[in-house]
């Protein structure tokens, strides 16, 4: 057989979106965007994370679409995306002029400032909640205050590395200006350079990211785990330059969670004989939204990818990086299912071929 | 007018006060639109601490509108989807840069710079409360 038709399924197909679209309010009521936004802050989160588009409403329709299917969100945001032109850059962002909602050191226990944890789930029961099956009107239980000493302001806490650098045991790198690689224009070229490592972690999707960083520390790697410096959460201020005179333009703020993994390293520069003094190097991590454990492994992935393990997997930015993008993964991986006759018979045509040359 | 601070504090804590302005004295001073308002995006460029050099971490939403009155152009840029606003932050750049309504919007920016620092106050007073005492786990 030389021709399999690969036509004619407009019909079935039709119908099959309409199952689709009719499916999702079959068995209930429909679901207001506004609640998404509210209900499913974190669901959000890695939405805009993997999409690498900050817009809590869009994805919060991009969920409702995609019936809270994760790849399919991220590909509906990321395919809107498109479809938008890009009108600014940003001026430099710096995360020391974020407003830290929450910020914790798992490295030292004395931090400028102080360990602010913040709203988290870290110190929740993992048993299920009864009492979510009733409607809520509002904030339950009410903090209970009372007077905290602090000397600094939310949007000016020093950072980790500011102590360390005090002490000698981390050296601050002099400002690197160079324009970044922008993945989104030119795709990566390997070796790859640090922005374009940087950018595709950040939008690597969660899992993936997750699950290399865990491999990389597990064994398969530098198989040490990285201290948490400092881990915060907050609202970073974005502004642009319009080159007008009249100087920067605040868009708005956006959370984001930033991670300082700290790894002692011996110290490159040091030139004195003998054994070279241990430092503090840093793998970082940066990401839009509350996305704590992604930010962590993107920082232990940063540093494999900076600092390689001959022969491992995670140490390998052409493994890494192409591997871990929702929409190139989960696209690739399920577009297997889509009708592939022609080079499936191929295939069996030249294995008919080989047993008939054998009989 | 520090332009840093004005954005920020109608972007953020005065959004219907950039509004009325609009509707109240847009009959008073020509403009034409240029474009908008309409959506798009900002790319964010960071800087990372581990080897400080830069790097872009995503894109976000924004709306914009331009105007002009001669050559002079007021823009309006405004987080999300939101083309009211940012026809308000156009006119209220426009104004600013042509020096008009002056007294009337440093007016309104004194009372939001009052409700940004009473915002602060709150917020931080909150996020403090879970603040580790380690003396206290001591007790």
């Amino acid at each position: 057989m030389g021709y399999v038709a690969v036509k004619g399924g407009a019909h079935a197909i039709n119908n099959s979106v309409l199952l689709y679209k009719n499916r999702r309010l079959e068995t209930g009521a429909d679901i207001d965007v506004e609640n998404i936004k509210t209900n499913m802050r974190q669901l959000i989160n890695q939405i805009m994370s993997e999409a690498s588009f900050y817009d809590r409403d869009t994805a919060a329709l991009a969920i409702k679409q995609a019936e809270g299917n994760m790849e399919e969100a991220v590909f509906l945001m990321r395919a809107h995306r498109s479809t938008l032109p890009r009108l600014y850059y940003s001026t430099i962002t710096d995360t020391r002029e974020m407003f830290v909602e929450r910020r914790v050191s798992a490295s030292f226990k004395d931090i400028p400032g102080g360990q602010i944890l913040g709203a988290t789930s870290d110190f929740t029961h993992r048993l299920l909640d009864d009492s979510l099956n009733k409607m809520a009107e509002g904030p339950t239980d009410s903090i209970d205050y009372k007077e905290v000493q602090f000397n600094y302001a939310l949007n000016k806490l020093p950072k980790v590395i500011d102590y360390l650098e005090e002490e000698g045991l981390f050296v601050r790198e002099p400002e690197d200006n160079n324009e970044p690689d922008d993945i989104t224009k030119k795709a990566i070229e390997y070796p790859s350079t640090r922005s374009q490592r940087l950018q595709a972690l950040t939008r690597g999707q969660t899992g993936a990211v997750t699950s290399l960083g865990y491999a990389e520390i597990r064994g398969y790697g530098i198989a040490s785990h990285p201290n948490i410096g400092e881990c915060r959460v907050g609202q970073q201020p974005v502004h642009v330059d319009l080159d007008d005179g009249y100087g920067e333009y605040f868009i708005g703020d956006f959370e984001v969670t930033e991670i300082d993994g700290f790894m002692p390293d011996l110290d490159e520069d040091d030139t004195d004989a003998g054994e070279k003094d241990l430092m503090i190097k840093i793998g970082y991590g940066l990401v839009f939204g509350q996305n704590e454990t992604k930010a962590i492994a993107m920082s232990v992935l940063d540093y494999s990818l900076e600092h390689p393990v001959p022969g491992v997997a995670t140490s390998d930015d052409e493994f890494v990086l192409y591997h871990i993008d929702s929409v190139e993964s989960t696209g690739f991986i399920s577009h297997l299912k889509l009708p592939h006759y022609v080079t499936f018979q191929s295939k069996l045509d030249r294995m008919r071929q080989g047993k008939g040359e054998k009989q | 007018m520090d332009r840093k601070l004005w954005t920020r504090v109608f972007a953020k804590y005065g959004r219907q006060e950039a509004i009325d302005f609009f509707l109240k004295y847009k009959e008073e001073l020509d403009f034409d639109i240029i474009s908008g308002p309409s959506e798009g995006l900002v790319m964010v460029k960071t800087r990372e601490h581990a080897k400080n050099t830069l790097f872009y971490m995503g894109e976000v939403l924004i709306t914009e509108t331009k105007i002009r009155h001669g050559s002079v152009v007021g823009t309006g840029l405004v987080k999300g989807s939101d083309n009211e606003l940012s026809q308000a932050m156009a006119f209220i750049d426009l104004s600013i840069k042509m020096e008009q309504f002056t007294t009337e919007l440093n007016e309104i920016l004194n009372t939001l710079k009052n409700v940004e620092a009473n915002d602060i106050a709150e917020k931080t007073e909150k996020i403090l409360q879970t603040k580790v005492s380690f003396e206290m786990m001591n007790d």
